[in-house]
């Protein structure tokens, strides 16, 4: 499954596939209860306390790194809310 | 519903419907064994492309052939498509990667799988049932 970052206006980018995302929610989970929140609910709404708590996280692995990033820059692009989503939505458009 | 013309999520109502959203679009970790046996899947899982490739939209690769799977929880509704700006990721993806990818949906309101190759309108009315022995034909 492919996950991407989606907020009150739609599409805002793409994060990574869903065994990375199980990586980064391992990985940051436990660093804040905000963290935390986000992954195991799949959105949120207080986008300044998740990005105040990235701010000094950083990993040894590369990846990780990128990753986190990637993260930080997405929610920097996020308006109201920030949702994990893979992406899939009503099709409108057969009805 | 969540689409990307958007509407607002920003009330508390908004947020309990994308908690929905999430929570009904969870993958099958069956869906995942359908393809790869257990055994290798382990492997995969830890060691394999998703290590060498973490920016791969695409959870599962065999070969040059990039799947993503997902599942439509019973309850949920199977009118359903891949938001176009996420798919034009997937397919840029594949491009530079060489990549032919494919989109695996099992059904779990019917039991019934269905595939398209290509990151083409990947919607429901547009791809096709697939059986358990042609898909292993396949990947």
């Amino acid at each position: 499954m492919t996950i991407f970052i989606f907020d009150s206006n739609g599409y805002v980018g793409f994060l990574s596939n869903l065994g990375w995302l199980n990586i980064l929610s391992d990985a940051l989970s436990p660093t804040s209860k905000i963290c935390e929140h986000f992954f195991a609910d799949g959105c949120t709404e207080d986008l300044e306390e998740l990005k105040k708590a990235l701010d000094n996280i950083t990993s040894s692995n590369q990846a990780l790194q990128e990753l986190i990033e990637d993260l930080r820059m997405l929610l920097d692009k996020c308006e109201d809310i920030a949702i994990l989503c893979d992406g899939w939505v009503e099709d409108t458009d057969g009805e | 519903m969540l689409t990307s013309e958007g509407e607002n999520f920003t009330n508390r109502q908004g947020l309990r419907k994308v908690k929905r959203i999430w929570g009904s679009y969870r993958p099958s970790p069956m869906a995942k064994r359908k393809i790869i046996p257990r055994n290798k899947q382990n492997t995969t899982d830890k060691t394999g492309d998703r290590k060498r490739i973490p920016k791969s939209p695409f959870g599962v690769m065999k070969g040059n052939q990039g799947i993503i799977v997902k599942t439509i929880s019973k309850g949920d509704s199977a009118n359903i498509t891949l938001d176009s700006k996420c798919l034009e990721v997937i397919k840029k993806f594949a491009e530079e990667n060489g990549i032919t990818p494919h989109i695996i949906v099992k059904d779990e309101n019917t039991g019934e799988w269905f595939h398209k190759e290509g990151a083409k309108d990947w919607s429901m009315r547009t791809m096709k049932k697939i059986t358990d022995e042609k898909m292993r034909e396949l990947f």
